[in-house]
């Protein structure tokens, strides 16, 4: 963004008139020294600097200094800019509309200036000296003449030396400067072209040169890994970009610390884009479990106003359907696009040639060897279609049994489920299932594995509303506390949509005499007295949020219907196996159990193994 | 104790008991095969403490006495010996085995340690033919509920009254039921529970001849299982089976079978069974169910998913209205292949109602529908 102003020639500076200056958004400039940093930073990213350094002590109370190889400024522009409303990057009030460099109000030097010591160094491409200008409490104590490289260093010193009631509000030394390093990365992470460092009493917390690609910058600039499982996207349209890094659907993050978003390459704390992008991830994450990652969305400055807070760090959108809607859409797709990705790396074929089992038998006795090797599993798209195409039986002896003459209709599409080529490699306690493939070493857990199936049959069934009901012989009764009846009644229309056919009974007693097919009758009766919980708890409340009702409904449920031990051979493991990746988001349950995980070939000839057995 | 025996007829006794071991940890002799020699027998006892067995081979004793050994070991080690003439010597700790050139020496447990094989009171016995028992138990075992959280449901369940034997399995989601005619006296009659596992075995050691004697009470139930005079097995007297049975009433199956049914189809059974296996071919995990519509003279069965659809048409004679009723597919396929009667009867009412699958001689299967709303 910062495109105003080319890099040598500074736009002159003027006081904004009182029409155009009474329209900002008023308030506190500086609220603690992480205000000061980014402020800064944002008046050099404006300056079209190529390369910024922020050093900070104790901090940032003591001092923030930071530097740029910007535009600078002459001798008349620097002591302008301590003016308050004193702006190069506004003309008139109709530029408010559009803005399209960080600063605006020309607010912030003067604020930073009135509460601390301030030191300003600059010089732009026209001076052949630089200027050095010291003002203290907002008063100029000295203006001269310096030797300067082209460009601008601001040092803060003394935060709050005369406003002791601010200083007392600050948090711990350690707070404000994780806030500094924070806000600091950000604006490093969304301006990637510029080099950046940041070094704090003497430590370089991070020094990142021009970036090409975000990952990298991520990782340069967060700590490496940071990239690691998430995925660079990008999606345009209705003159949206929306781009940035975003998490591979899995087990997620436990909290949504992790997500970060940028208009404009602003950082901003946006419900809209949080709900939008939470929306979007919900099939493919477990609930409680949190996408991460950083998001950009670039919109037309006229579409976006970030004049409505002090400090900048909200926006408001103009049109808030139309993004929110742009951004669901474009994220469920990635989504959609990274979990079948993932899934794919998952169910790549065994390895070609099978290795002889290397486990003694004997020696581990949950592990059928009798099973291993095995030969591949005969494909079953080609088992369905001979089957269908095979003649009919012949006739029997009774002739009321003759083959009916009508031909038997088959529309059999391409994409028949296909029960994966992995190497069953045997069960382990707790229900895990071992698979080699060419990838590597793949475990499944059964009871996760089972509620995710579960799980999505039962969302889809709520969705639709069409489900399948097993009619039970001995319908069941349960009996419910009343306060708990009372709440299920409420919900029956819920459980009804979901498949379960159930009636009050008399007496806080519910007759059921269907449950939907999918779901396993022995957990019925326990089931109903959760999902009663639920309902009083609130949880479940239908009218409020039907989606969220569904969820719990269909979480509780498959919980329920996850149940059980590990497939006993080959052919029920892959079955499952099969059911499994037929899901849309078959990497974990929906309360965040891993469903089925891929170890690597390098992770598994990764240092801790190779120690251990090499 | 010291005796001589035919590897074979030892052999074959082991495969006998071989099954019911106990797996716990706690308790290594139930993995552990009592080994009784008296009087020209020795007897062969497993048991996992809810099922004990006990067969009798015979062999020439020289001297009486007994041991338990892990039974497996023992079953693998007398299967592969060199020669026909096997001599088993035992203090009361270890055995040694001896036979042709080979000779072994097994480490085992005292036989006091051995659970005792159950006597009771047998207060009610019946005897049956072998293969009518295997028959009637292989008909109705599928239905069994295989969850451990419904455990009543978890076996077959024996009435022996108003002069018939009647089986009946379920699982909740269909009933099977068979019944035969049989002599019971009043003070006879009575009925039981037997856990899924005991009818496994039961039907595995029952033969095509002879007869089976099975004798319970309140908590447990015994087959005596007549060796079959087929080949030279080296057994002597019956096969004996205790097992505790499941305790606790029964469901009332009875009220479930449908009292009048509307309709009916006389099938092939093999010709059903293929149909539904077809038209099952497209069901899927998500949607398992296959629709059964009976019009004027066809029943078409069709089966639809995410992967396509099927329909198979099979010319029946039937003048009765239109119906169609949804299966699960499994359900109607299970009993069509634990029959062997040529001809089944199919009946039905409407599509809230279950099907059934009858036959002549006394059995049926009642199939409660899938709805589709
Ligand atoms: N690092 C810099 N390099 C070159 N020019 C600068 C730099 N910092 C400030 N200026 C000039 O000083 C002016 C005033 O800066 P100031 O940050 O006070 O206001 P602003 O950036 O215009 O608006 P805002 O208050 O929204 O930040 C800027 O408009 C710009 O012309
Ligand atoms: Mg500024």
């Amino acid at each position: 963004m910062p495109s105003y102003g080319n890099n040598s020639t500074p736009r002159p500076i003027h006081i904004l008139p009182d029409a155009v200056a009474s329209r900002i958004a008023a308030g506190e400039v500086v609220e603690r020294p992480v205000a000061v940093v980014k402020e800064l930073v944002e008046n050099s990213l404006d300056a079209g600097a190529a390369r910024i350094s922020v050093d900070f002590a104790e901090g940032g109370v003591r001092r923030i200094v930071v530097e740029d190889d910007g535009t600078g400024m002459n001798r008349d522009n620097a002591l302008l800019s301590l003016e308050r409303h004193a702006t190069s990057k506004l003309e008139d009030a109709g530029d408010l509309d559009h803005i399209a460099s960080f600063g605006f109000r020309g607010e912030a030097l003067p604020s930073i200036a009135s509460v601390a010591h301030l030191t300003m160094k600059t010089r732009d491409a026209a001076s052949e000296t630089g200027t050095l200008v010291e003002v203290a409490g907002g008063l100029v104590k000295d203006v001269r003449e310096t030797g300067a490289p082209r460009g601008t260093r601001i040092e803060v010193a003394d935060l709050f030396y005369n406003v002791p009631a601010r200083l007392k509000f600050l948090k711990s030394e350690k707070t404000e400067a994780a806030h500094i390093v924070l806000a600091t990365r950000l604006l490093a992470l969304a301006n990637p072209s510029v080099a950046f460092t940041l070094s704090s009493e003497g430590r370089t917390l991070f020094s990142s040169p021009a970036c090409e690609s975000l990952a990298r910058r991520a990782d340069e600039v967060f700590g490496r890994g940071t990239a690691s499982g998430m995925a660079e996207i990008s999606a345009e349209g209705d003159g949206i970009t929306l781009s940035g890094l975003l998490l591979s659907p899995g087990t997620g993050r436990p909290s949504r610390a992790d997500l970060y978003f940028f208009a404009n390459r602003r950082s901003v704390e946006n419900r809209l884009l949080l709900s939008a992008t939470l929306e979007a991830a919900e099939s493919f994450f477990p609930r409680d479990r949190f996408p991460a990652g950083f998001l950009f969305i670039t919109i037309d400055p006229a579409a976006i106003d970030v004049n409505v807070h002090p400090a900048k760090r909200e926006i408001r959108l103009r049109d808030e359907a139309k993004v929110r809607d742009f951004v669901l859409a474009a994220l469920r797709e990635k989504f959609g696009e990274l979990s079948r990705g993932k899934s794919a790396q998952i169910a790549a074929p065994r390895p070609a040639a099978v290795p002889a089992p290397t486990l003694a038998p004997g020696t581990t006795p949950r592990i059928p060897a009798a099973s291993i090797p095995t030969p591949p599993a005969t494909p079953v798209k080609a088992g369905i279609l001979r089957e269908v195409a095979e003649p009919p039986a012949p006739p029997s002896n009774l002739h009321a049994n003759a083959p009916h003459p009508a031909p038997t209709l088959h529309t059999l599409p391409e994409s028949l489920p296909q029960l994966p080529s992995w190497r069953f490699v045997g069960t382990l306690s707790g229900g895990l299932v071992l698979f080699e493939t060419t990838e590597g070493l793949l475990v499944l857990g059964a009871s996760a594995a089972r509620a995710r199936i579960a799980y999505e049959h039962c969302l889809a069934d709520l969705e639709k509303g069409e489900p399948v009901t097993q009619g039970l012989l001995f319908p069941l009764v349960v009996e419910l506390s009343p306060a708990a009846a009372g709440a299920l009644e409420g919900g029956l229309a819920l459980l009804r949509r979901g498949g379960f056919e159930i009636e009050p009974f008399g007496r806080g007693s519910f007759r059921l005499s269907g449950v939907p097919a999918w779901f396993p009758v022995e957990a019925a009766d326990e089931f109903i007295k959760n999902a009663a919980d639920s309902f009083a708890e609130g949880g479940l409340r239908s009218a409020r949020d039907p989606l969220q009702a569904r969820d719990t409904f269909a979480r509780i449920a498959a919980t329920h219907a996850g149940r059980g031990p590990a497939p006993a051979d080959e052919a029920q493991a892959l079955d499952l196996a099969s059911r499994l990746l037929a899901c849309k988001n078959p990497l974990a349950d929906a309360r965040g159990r891993a469903a089925i995980t891929l170890f690597t070939r390098r992770e598994l000839t990764g240092q801790a193994v190779q120690r251990a057995f090499l | 104790m010291k005796f001589t025996i035919n590897r074979d007829h030892f052999s074959n006794g082991l495969s006998q008991v071989l099954n019911v071991v106990g797996t716990r940890a706690t308790m290594p002799i139930l993995g552990n095969t009592l080994i009784e020699a008296a009087d020209g027998v020795v007897s062969l006892t497993t048991t996992n403490l809810d099922m004990s067995i006990r067969c009798r081979i015979k062999a020439e004793v020289a001297e009486g006495g007994s041991i338990t050994l892990p039974v497996r070991k023992l079953a693998a080690i007398v299967s592969d010996l060199p020669s026909l003439e096997v001599i088993v010597e035992c203090t009361a700790q270890q055995a040694r085995i001896t036979s042709g050139t080979a000779s072994f020496r097994i480490m085992g447990i005292a036989s006091d340690e051995f659970p005792p094989l159950p006597t009771f009171a047998d207060k009610r016995s019946f005897v049956l033919k072998q293969e009518d028992l295997s028959g009637m138990l292989r008909s109705v075992s599928y239905a069994e509920s295989t969850d451990e959280a419904r455990y009543i449901m978890n076996g077959v369940f024996f009435s022996f009254a108003e002069n018939k034997l009647t089986l009946a399995a379920t699982d909740g989601r269909r009933l099977a039921v068979i019944s035969r005619e049989m002599t019971v006296g009043e003070d006879n009659a009575g009925s039981l529970i037997l856990p899924a596992r005991t009818v496994a075995e039961v039907m595995r050691l029952c033969g095509t001849s002879d007869n089976v004697r099975i004798a319970f009470n309140d908590r447990q139930a015994a087959f005596e299982i007549a060796n079959g005079a087929s080949g030279d097995t080296g057994l002597t007297d019956s096969i004996y089976l205790v097992s505790k049975v499941v305790e606790g009433n029964y469901p009332n199956y009875k009220q479930v079978i449908p009292k009048e049914t509307d309709q009916h189809i006389r099938l092939s059974r093999e010709t059903f069974l293929n149909t539904v296996r077809r038209a099952s071919r497209v069901t899927s995990d998500k949607n398992n169910s296959i629709k059964v519509s009976v019009k004027s003279g066809v029943i078409d069965i069709s089966g639809s998913s995410d992967i396509g659809e099927s329909k198979v048409s099979l010319n029946v004679d039937y003048t009765g209205p239109e119906i169609a009723v949804a299966f699960n597919p499994q359900y109607l396929m299970d009993p069509l292949k634990a029959l062997s009667r040529d001809e089944v009867i199919f009946e039905f009412k409407d599509e809230l109602s279950p099907g059934v699958i009858r036959t002549p001689d006394g059995f049926m299967c009642v199939i409660m529908p899938l709805r589709i709303s």
